[in-house]
């Protein structure tokens, strides 16, 4: 009981910390930590969960600053930098980022991102899309995105679904290549939980 | 600007190091460049080899002469090679001895570094004929007995393709086409034989 209470108190203070932290997962792969400031900075730590060796697992660092220019258009700039533990690859790049709230029910999305990829070389890849309301908690996504879902810049249709509840989002995303077999669909999962308040 | 993301690198990679304590150096292997049939065109080699730089030049119905038009390509390099199945069909059996001199002189005209090499595998597609098996394994054989003077390395997962004397279905959905976990069995095998 007591060492119960000691981690209890030990435990509080990181409550308060925690406020503006967030856990999430990109396309599957990646795992994400990450912390809010209220000035519209953030800073993420993202670890990759591939069935590689533990070496092979790929580490990356990203800041991101948001601006709201109106109630209806926003913009972020978020560069980061990624390397693998056993330093076979490394990238690098800033990932620029633009929503407008069109409608109350419709959202236009729009980035690029200046990739660099000590193998592949320089790419610029973009990704333009929309998003609408179904209902309250829930949205739906289509997206034309060249952004590298892991290391290649590929072509590919998004279409998925957004859901919005109070301190968590889930998007599962269907990727189908434009260029290539339908057959190498991939089906995505992201998700993201702001431990405190509602972020989302 | 290019000094700030050297800088950025060299702090990743020492955390990296810090946490991991799994330094490597490069395998050898660098980049890999897959070529063949339908098996390598539909592999999402993404997906499966995430932190690899790779080169997917698979070719729906391609077969040997797929291979013997990419001659002299290979040089400095390590490619993957999976390639007969379309050949294999309509080839008479008087053939197989002629038809694995002029696989091997494909692969060897490569000039690869490395070259890795995935058997024909087993198939049971509707039109197929009776003695398909029985074919594949012959032209498995002569190849493979080729192969074994060579600087290629064969990956044999044939066995592994192999259930009753046909085609696993649990890695297939149409007696041809591999699922995800018959590109998990290739994939799998290949990192086990790039150590």
């Amino acid at each position: 009981m007591k060492r119960f209470l000691i981690i209890i108190l030990l435990f509080m203070p990181s409550l308060y910390i925690a406020a503006q932290c967030f856990i999430a997962i990109r396309d599957n792969r990646y795992a994400q930590l990450g912390y809010d400031w209220k000035s519209g900075w953030s800073i993420t730590v993202e670890h990759s969960i591939f069935s590689e060796e533990f070496k092979y697992q790929y580490v990356r660092l990203e800041g991101q600053y948001e601006k709201s220019v109106s109630e209806k258009l926003s913009f972020s700039a978020m560069p980061y930098a990624g390397i693998t533990y056993c330093n076979n690859f490394y990238n690098w790049g800033i990932h620029i980022h633009a929503t407008c709230r069109l409608l109350t029910w419709l959202i236009l999305e729009g980035s690029f991102n200046l990739h660099y990829d000590s193998d592949y070389k320089y790419g610029t890849c973009y990704m333009g899309g929309i998003k609408t309301g179904i209902c309250r908690d829930m949205a739906l996504i289509l997206k034309y995105s060249t952004i590298p879902e892991y290391r290649i810049k590929e072509k590919r249709f998004k279409l998925g679904l957004e859901f919005n509840v109070r301190n968590l989002m889930v998007s599962p995303v269907v990727s189908l290549p434009v260029d290539k077999s339908m057959r190498n669909f991939r089906m995505l999962f992201g998700m993201k939980y702001y431990f405190g308040a509602n972020k989302i | 600007m290019n000094k700030m993301f050297l800088d950025i690198r060299r702090l990743l990679l020492i955390i990296c190091l810090l946490i991991g304590g799994t330094a490597c150096s490069d395998d050898g292997y660098g980049n890999l460049i897959f070529i063949g049939d339908s098996h390598v065109e539909r592999w999402d080699l993404a997906v499966f080899f995430p932190t690899r730089d790779v080169t997917n030049l698979g070719k729906y119905g391609a077969g040997i002469s797929w291979i013997e038009s990419h001659a002299g390509m290979g040089v400095g390099q390590t490619i993957v090679v999976m390639i007969g199945t379309n050949d294999v069909v309509n080839l008479p059996w008087d053939q197989f001895d002629k038809y694995a001199e002029r696989y091997v002189n494909a692969l060897m005209d490569l000039n690869a570094e490395h070259l890795m090499l995935f058997p024909i595998l087993p198939r049971c597609a509707a039109g197929d004929s009776d003695d398909m098996i029985e074919r594949i394994g012959e032209i498995n054989g002569k190849i493979k007995s080729k192969v074994e003077k060579t600087i290629i390395s064969y990956i044999n997962v044939y066995d592994t393709f192999l259930k009753e004397n046909n085609l696993n279905m649990d890695y297939s959905y149409d007696g041809l086409h591999l699922n995800d976990a018959g590109y998990e069995v290739l994939s799998e095998a290949l990192k086990k034989e790039m150590g």
